[in-house]
């Protein structure tokens, strides 16, 4: 065959072929060879073709060089590993399911189910599957449903867990086979309960923000209806007392909103800054309410206090709001004494604020955290400090709680923050 | 005949809105009597001692209840009423702010005998107070 015969089957022929140096370096492809491995010619030469997945034949030209060809099956081993890899390189599950058992299935699959590859291939789907989701599966399955559904499925340690499930029947090497992808629902799951649960506390809040601001509003209507009702009456006696009425009324709804937006604005925390020392910030605090301690004849225990992350205003606020709350709930305690200090519990630091006031009975403890909760109708403010105080401490990643043995036996809030390990005094 | 004077007992903490049901009342020439207590302990103590046979706390012929109360709030009160078997057939009326499905639901379901929003308007709320009144002191009947 002559070089210029050679070359034109070379060039032309469907199947893919290559010549290499007899250290197997590619000098010439053709542009099936090419398409193949899916890159171009320039790419192709000069790379080794030792390395590649493809199962390939070769033979002697005579002149040191070889001639590459690859048969059919060489080209089914190389998709085949393509395909492998692709489904190594997904996020999913993939399984190939055949009479009811896993015949394969990727890397990802496999973790899911806390098994390797080895150990899941050949175990039957229902012991895959919870109890109460089998007959769901089963009927899918038997019906070559292609989804999407949910089930829950149980991990090799009998721990159970939600899933979304698509399939596809496929036809391979003359049978239908299923090919299932899975994903863990788990985050998916926690997200949208957490998402409920927000939802959940923003209907109460909306439920407790409209009772309080219409409450004033009948007060302001009821009075001027009543006023209306003593002019045409004649009668004047108290329409002064009335007009202060709806005054007081008119300003209990400004404070109501003001301090509603006060509420949401805790929510967007300004600049956070490192290791702020809570034992300044709680002096700060105390600074500010110093007119309210004096007037109350209470004393103030600063303890050792520890540092954290966190932004410095609004941490002022969340002491500033526990003092003035111990205070405004001294009862006629003689000797009133706010501590405020730091404790080890386990893992944590909690910092608390203590006081020996009037204390909480149990039903209480979650109660007062609630907007314009107040544990007294006539004492002072909306009722939206500790609301505050809780919404500015989560916002640090924190929690609070109010602990006290019953009425007569003072308050604790304890605030659990993520702190810095330094302590200062 | 003498006619028995009826009697309200109503508890409501907002002291505003307590002022315009009495005044409402008073415009009425209404000859009932009612007795304004503040909080839910103070009215689940007056029908302790009503029940004890304490003259000084007679029987109501009505309890008008607000809601929302500081410490133990209406619903908890009604809740005492229903299940103390010589109070459990005084009617109560829930009067509140709040239209919420919620306390309405909550109320009917410990058997509450009317929930009632308070009217903003002062006229309606007057004859909102006489048809309460003319209704449960005239025409309801319940066992003694």
């Amino acid at each position: 065959m002559s070089d210029s015969a050679f070359g034109y089957l070379f060039a032309g022929s469907p199947e893919p072929a290559a010549i290499s140096t007899a250290t197997d370096e590619i000098i010439d492809l053709n542009a099936a060879f090419s398409r193949l491995l899916g890159r171009s010619r320039e790419d192709l030469i000069g790379t080794c073709l030792t390395g590649t997945n493809l199962v390939l034949r070769s033979r002697e030209l005579g002149d040191g060089h070889r001639l590459w060809t690859c048969p059919p099956d060489g080209v089914l081993a190389l998709s085949e590993a393509r395909l492998a890899a692709l489904g190594e390189a997904t996020f999913e599950g993939l399984a190939l399911t055949r009479g009811g058992k896993i015949a394969d299935c990727n890397a990802q699959l496999a973790a899911m189910w806390g098994y390797s590859i080895g150990e899941i291939i050949g175990i039957r789907i229902v012991e895959l599957t919870a109890p109460e989701s089998r007959e769901l599966v089963a009927d899918k399955v038997a019906t070559n449903s292609e989804g999407p559904y949910q089930h829950t499925g149980v991990r090799k340690d009998g721990s159970r867990f939600p899933v979304e499930v698509r399939a596809r029947m496929i036809e391979h090497e003359g049978s239908l086979v299923r090919v299932t992808a899975v994903r863990d629902l788990t985050e998916h799951q926690r997200v949208i309960k957490e998402l409920r649960a927000r939802t959940g506390e923003m209907e109460q809040f909306v439920y407790t923000v409209s009772h309080d601001l219409k409450s004033p509003l009948v007060t302001i209507k009821g009075f001027l209806g009543a006023i209306a009702a003593d002019r045409a009456a004649g009668q004047d006696g108290s329409i002064d007392r009335d007009l202060a009425r709806i005054a007081n009324a008119a300003d209990k709804m400004t404070e109501l909103l003001d301090d509603l937006l006060e509420l949401s604005r805790a929510g967007h925390v300004g600049t956070l800054s490192a290791r702020i020392p809570l034992g300044d910030v709680a002096r700060a605090a105390i600074d500010l309410v110093a007119g309210a301690l004096t007037t109350s004849n209470a004393t103030v225990e600063l303890g050792a206090l520890p540092s954290i992350t966190g932004d410095r205003g609004r941490l002022t606020q969340v002491f500033q709001n526990l003092i003035e709350n111990a205070v405004k709930y001294m009862g006629a305690q003689p000797a009133p004494r706010i501590e405020i200090g730091a404790r080890s519990e386990g893992e944590q630091t909690l910092v608390f604020v203590r006081d020996n006031g009037i204390g909480l009975a149990a039903p209480f403890l979650e109660r007062i955290f609630a907007p314009f909760e107040k544990l007294d109708p006539r004492s002072p403010g909306t009722g939206i400090g500790l609301s505050l105080v809780r919404r500015i401490v989560e916002f640090h990643g924190g929690t609070i709680r109010a602990e006290s043995a019953g009425l007569g036996h003072g308050t604790t809030f304890v605030l659990v923050l993520p702190l810095e390990p330094t302590m200062d005094a | 005949m003498t006619v028995e004077t009826q009697l309200i007992l109503y508890t409501e903490d907002n002291e505003d809105h307590a002022e315009l049901v009495m005044r409402a009342l008073v415009r009425s020439n209404d000859p009932t009597r009612v007795i304004h207590l503040r909080d839910g302990e103070a009215t689940v103590a007056y029908l302790a001692r009503s029940r004890a046979g304490d003259p000084t706390a007679p029987r109501p012929d009505l309890v008008l209840l607000d809601l929302r109360l500081p410490g133990r709030d209406g619903i908890e009160v009604l809740e005492e009423i229903r299940a103390t078997a010589e109070l459990a057939s005084i009617p109560v009326v829930i009067l509140t702010t709040s239209a919420a499905d919620r306390d309405i639901e909550r109320a009917y379901a410990h058997h509450v005998n009317s929930y009632v929003v308070k009217p903003t308007d002062f006229a309606t709320l007057t004859r909102f107070v006489q048809d309460l009144r003319t209704y449960w002191t005239t025409w309801n009947v319940t066992a003694r």
